[in-house]
């Protein structure tokens, strides 16, 4: 029988050196065991008075009373059957068999027993819960030109249901209202299912906790190095006993000759030494190891020689093989990393398996990672499945470092709110999908995974109706690299392949419905996606950076990553240090794309980004600044270049408070001036933005004023002039008000003024209200007018629970 | 006011070489970039159009020859200008050429650059096929494929001041005539994901009609709020037809300083401070101290122990109250004060005691 410290400990916890130092605990478990099961028995001997003899030698084991009161904790709290398989254990008790950590968890658990709980009465009282998280509701109108919904009604509500113990998160949102498209359109609701596993560990850990002392559980409370000794004390004590049979003189001589630590720090020859050595006895060597009969042996040398294999016995029995020096620093590391890992989401999973009554779902929930169901974003932050919105259910799951990631849902892109009133689209935007990830390690940290996607086309959606059916299917492959201080390193590969249904190829006369699965190393480089990523950063010089590289072949496509690229060579870089305790901190970023746009010639579009940016903190109260950037897109080919689009922007920005006149006060400029050319049109920005605000009494007032201005005149929103100030006090002592007046210029469009009036006030406690009102006077309005509408008003009210 | 006017760089053809009675309207240059756009052309009917027939679209790339030919499933001809029946497309059946551009119709659907004619076949649907065709109409067009629609700014994942930011981002190219942009902002709760967000939250900013590649902030739009996390895509669109979308991006608007949100540190009564050794002030000097008398002037003085040459000026005047008082003497501005060097303070308390605190300054960290 055999103690398992750690019997599964979970992969966060589990390092080579800690595996080993179970390792050797368990291989000198009879001593905790024995400990255990003494103090066990100390607990009824007040009513049993009588110790139930060892009866496996140097096995330890339970009084009759205490048995049965183990008995019945163990089938009231777990049940008949775990009952059965702890009973077979015991039985077994040498047994080094998986029956045996039942029989050794619930024994920890009993002897960890807090007095007379019952963690399974706990657990049935708070099976049932449901905790109200929190509702919004709000309406918004806006009268805008090119507001996709003039008027929406927002509905937000939040639950925690726990059925079973089991705590389920619950996400209702609702957004509906009047579209600029149809005056019945509605965005219709959505709404999601999940899991919650931190709540679920929580709440059984509560249990345990309740139930159990963990610091007894883990034998924390034993101090192996005393129990060692004194189970040693106890052994020598017997053998003297024993001993006193021989004659006197030898006995006494033999009496204290081995001392108990002696007995656990020597090895055999060095006992066998000390024998040797001891010249009261003066034993001969030759003769103390021969295999003559006692008879043949001089008296003195028949004792010792007796007295030395009971005491190797002794020896084998207490280390069983192993050195119990070993076991001392064993029991030290264990100690230490149970004080950090009791508390741990890993270390309390653990706890949960070993102490809680529990069904299957509940036990498979506790290696859940996320369970999902309903509009949901697929994926899991795996790079295979990105972006991904779907209708569907999705679970991972992580255990012992095992990662499985499961999905399968509807994307329909037209039920997105972005694309309200649009009715097709070029593209595919309806699937149905399955999709799988499994592999060592979890997503986020160091793994390497492989996963599969099959998509295929639905016809039903409101876009594309009239869509070529097809199967796509997707092999990938991820690996992350911890390179410790110095970053992660990600490289993705991915493959695709696509099957058209009823299609053939060339002078292939037969039409064919292929599963893509089946063929998908068709067209290799071209639906090939390789992806190369390392991100670290330099503590001593205060440096992040970032370099990646991805290519994606011209027919690569995966409709689990929506906006993923195609024909795309993209390379880039991303630094940032700073210096003088980040009183200066300077930016650079470069993201270079080739999108290739021929299958036969070199056409490309050629995208240049960089920024360069930077900030100084030059006082506590005034920081400044800067960022210069540029992006140009060309578009590459054999007959012509052909200019695209430049942007150059140049910004300057200032944070500053203090006083100004003995007023508190802040103020943030940004001075800017944008080059942009987009053919034929050429435009030059210059912006001015500044916002400054006084404190006065318990009052603020604001200004804001935002100025831009085309000097080439080719802009068609190039000239826009905003000017806004707010004072915001309190009324009734209750509801906390601003209002403000505002002016609006953009030359040959429009020109407004008006006022702006903000409320918010506690209602009731836990219910607060919002009231938001901008209205405006045209003064000049026109038919390019899309974006400046003269009334817009949001009213909204939030219950939270915290 | 003046429209801006997008280059066009490729010309649009439409040949008129019409058959019979039966009409098509399609736009290449929208149309014609994927396979699946061939099926949005309209097929107009004859006023006595009657009976079942099949349509068969070839398209041709000039430089590599035939790259794919569909036929649908039949279909009832109307009178009219029609859309083709919902669904029908679903079972119809494709032929890919043998070349490269097909190779790349065939895995992703789209039409790479090249010369196209699209040519487009009415026939009876008659068993075995026919020849007899009821109409036929080719549209030639010089393809360009899209550039990917690349956001500008507020840069992803950035941390900005201004809360009504104006949102830039890189134009679909080429040009289409009639195409706009549509932008939408909703806020990130926090854990949330960002699929789920643009989907779950209210938009902030939900706006179409956008012609050109930037957005100002609506000016009467509520504005953005200090430390919230927001979202942002773009759309590319034509009439009602979606023609690309944005990769997904973030930002936090973020203007304080995060020197102001430092964490709160306990006040330790200077009697403790005085008793102890030397103690670490961090940015400020901090300490409580009781007094009994009424609103007097802290009395206080600082020398530097590292360096007894420096000259402490500018020390700020400090009040007592009657009462317990929470003392913090901001001194990260002094240059006297040097990250790392020992200080002694001395205070001189109302009831006439004094104080003496050593303590070694450490500058704050950003």
């Amino acid at each position: 029988m055999q103690l398992q410290l750690y019997a599964q400990t979970p992969a966060a916890a589990q390092s080579g050196s800690i595996t080993a130092g179970r390792q050797q605990l368990m291989k000198t478990a009879p001593l905790l065991q024995h400990a255990v099961m003494d103090s066990l028995n100390a607990r009824t001997t007040a009513l049993h008075a009588v110790l139930a003899p060892d009866k496996k030698g140097a096995f330890p084991s339970l009084n009759e009373a205490t048995r049965l009161d183990f008995y019945t904790h163990v089938k009231q709290v777990y049940g008949e059957k775990q009952l059965q398989g702890v009973k077979k254990g015991y039985e077994l008790f040498n047994d080094k068999s998986r029956i045996n950590r039942y029989f050794d968890e619930k024994l920890r658990g009993f002897y960890a027993l807090k007095g007379n709980s019952n963690i399974r009465g706990l657990m049935k009282a708070g099976a049932y819960d449901n905790t109200f998280r929190g509702a919004t509701a709000a309406i918004t109108t806006d009268n805008a030109p090119g507001a996709l919904m003039p008027v929406a009604f927002t509905l937000h509500a939040e639950d925690n249901v726990v059925v079973g113990n089991i705590p389920v998160n619950i996400v209702y949102s609702n957004i509906s209202g009047r579209s600029s498209f149809d005056e019945n359109q509605l965005y219709g609701g959505l709404g999601k299912l999940s899991f919650d596993k931190e709540a679920y560990l929580e709440r059984m850990s509560g249990y345990v906790n309740k139930s159990f002392d963990l610091n007894k559980y883990f034998l924390q409370d034993i101090n192996v190095a005393a129990s060692f000794k004194s189970f040693a004390e106890k052994k020598m004590d017997g053998l003297r006993e024993e001993m006193k049979q021989l004659p006197a003189g030898y006995s006494s001589a033999l009496d204290n000759l081995v001392s108990a630590d002696q007995l656990i720090y020597l090895d055999s020859s060095q006992i066998k030494q000390l024998l040797l050595h001891n010249t009261s006895l003066n034993i001969d060597e030759r003769q103390l190891g021969s295999q003559a009969p006692d008879s043949l042996l001089s008296p003195q040398t028949a004792a010792a020689r007796t007295y030395l294999s009971k005491v190797l016995r002794l020896k084998a029995v207490l280390g069983e093989g192993m050195a119990a020096q070993q076991t001392m620093s064993a029991q030290k590391m264990v100690n230490e990393n149970i004080g950090g890992n009791l508390g741990s989401m890993a270390g309390k999973q653990q706890q949960i398996k070993a102490l809680a009554p529990m069904g299957f779902l509940q036990k498979l929930l506790l290696s859940a990672k996320s369970l999902q169901i309903g509009k949901i974003a697929g994926g899991d932050g795996s790079a295979m499945a990105k972006n991904l919105f779907m209708s569907g259910a999705q679970g991972s799951f992580l255990n012992n470092d095992k990662f499985l990631m499961l999905g399968l849902g509807n994307r329909n892109d037209a039920l997105d709110i972005k694309n309200m009133g649009l009715n097709s689209g070029v593209d595919p935007a309806s699937f149905s999908m399955q999709f799988l990830q499994m592999g060592k390690g979890d997503v986020s940290t160091a793994h390497s995974h492989a996963g599969i996607v099959n998509a295929s086309t639905r016809n039903k959606g409101e876009f594309n109706s009239q869509l070529l059916s097809r199967n796509i299917f997707v092999g990938a492959f991820s690996e992350r690299i911890d390179l410790g201080e110095y970053g992660t390193i990600a490289a993705e590969i991915a493959k695709s392949n696509t099957e058209f249904r009823n299609s053939a190829t060339g002078n292939d006369f037969a039409l064919a419905s292929k599963t893509a699965a089946f063929t998908l190393m068709n067209d290799f480089w071209q639906t090939l996606s390789v992806g190369l990523d390392y991100s670290g950063s330099i503590k001593a010089l205060d440096l992040t950076q970032r370099v990646y590289i991805n290519y994606s072949g011209l027919g690569y496509s995966n409709p689990a990553a929506p906006g993923s690229s195609r024909g795309t060579v993209r390379y880039g870089v991303n630094l940032r240090r700073s210096w003088n305790k980040r009183k200066v901190t300077i930016g650079f970023r470069a993201d270079m794309q080739d999108i290739r746009m021929s299958a036969i010639t070199d056409s490309r579009w050629k995208n240049r980004q960089f920024a360069v940016d930077a900030r100084v903190k030059v006082k506590k109260n005034l920081t400044l600044s800067s960022r210069l950037s540029q992006a140009t897109m060309k578009g590459i080919s054999q007959k012509y270049d052909q200019p695209g689009y430049l942007s150059r922007q140049l910004s300057v920005s200032s944070q500053y408070s203090g006083k100004i006149g003995g007023l508190p006060q802040t103020n943030n400029t940004t001075l800017g001036i944008q080059q942009m050319e987009l053919y034929p049109s050429r435009s030059l920005l210059v912006n001015l933005n500044t916002n400054q605000s006084f404190i006065i009494g318990t009052h603020v007032l604001t200004v804001s004023v935002l100025y831009n201005k085309d000097v080439k005149d080719q802009a068609l929103y190039g000239n826009l002039l905003t000017a806004e100030t707010g004072w915001s006090y309190m009324l009734l002592k209750r509801i906390a008000c601003t209002s403000g007046l505002t002016y609006l210029r953009n030359k040959g469009v429009v020109e407004q003024a008006g006022i702006r009036q903000t409320m918010g006030a506690e209602l009731l406690p836990r219910l607060n209200m919002n009231v938001y009102v901008d209205c405006r006077k045209h003064l000049v309005n026109t038919a390019q007018n899309y974006l400046f509408g003269n009334f817009s008003t949001q009213l909204s009210l939030h219950y939270l629970l915290n | 006011m003046r429209r801006l006017i997008y280059g066009i760089f490729v010309l649009l053809l439409l040949q008129g070489k019409v058959h019979a009675q039966v009409s098509f309207a399609f736009i290449p240059e929208v149309q014609g970039r994927t396979i699946d756009g061939l099926f949005q052309v309209r097929v107009g009917g004859p006023a006595s159009a009657n009976g079942m027939v099949v349509l068969n679209v070839t398209v041709t790339a000039r430089q590599a020859g035939t790259v794919v030919t569909i036929k649908t499933p039949p279909f009832s001809l109307r009178p009219g200008l029609n859309p083709l029946p919902p669904g029908l497309v679903s079972a119809a059946d494709i032929r890919f050429g043998n070349n490269k551009i097909a190779d790349v119709c065939r895995q992703s659907g789209y039409f790479t650059e090249a010369e196209y004619e699209y040519c487009f076949e009415i026939s009876p649907a008659v068993k075995g096929g026919s020849t007899d065709l009821m109409g036929e109409q080719c549209f030639d067009y010089m393809l360009q494929p899209f550039s990917p629609l690349i956001l500008a700014s507020p840069a992803d994942e950035d941390a900005i001041c201004d809360k009504r930011p104006t949102f830039f981002w890189q134009p679909l190219l080429p040009a289409v005539p009639g195409m706009q942009y549509r932008l939408i902002l909703t806020d990130v709760k926090p854990g949330q994901a960002r699929a789920e967000a643009l989907r779950y939250n209210m938009p902030l900013i939900n706006q179409q009609f956008i012609s050109m590649p930037m957005l100002f902030f609506p000016p009467a739009a509520k504005e953005l709020a200090e430390g919230k996390e927001y979202i942002w895509q773009v759309t590319a669109y034509r009439g009602d037809v979606l023609l690309s979308s944005s990769e997904v991006w973030t930002f936090r608007v973020q203007c304080k300083d995060s020197t102001e949100s430092r964490i709160p540190e306990s006040f330790r009564d200077i009697d403790d401070l005085a008793a102890g050794n030397f103690y670490l002030a961090t940015g400020s000097i901090r300490f409580a101290v009781k007094s009994i008398y009424g609103e007097t002037p802290l009395q206080y003085s600082i020398i530097c122990l590292t360096d007894p040459q420096q000259k402490i000026k500018k020390l700020p005047a400090i009040r007592l109250k009657s009462g317990n008082n929470h003392i913090s003497i901001d001194v990260s501005e002094n240059r006297a004060f040097i990250d790392g060097y020992y200080y002694q303070m001395t205070v001189k308390l109302p009831d006439g005691n004094i104080r003496q605190l050593r303590f070694m300054y450490k500058s704050e960290t950003i």
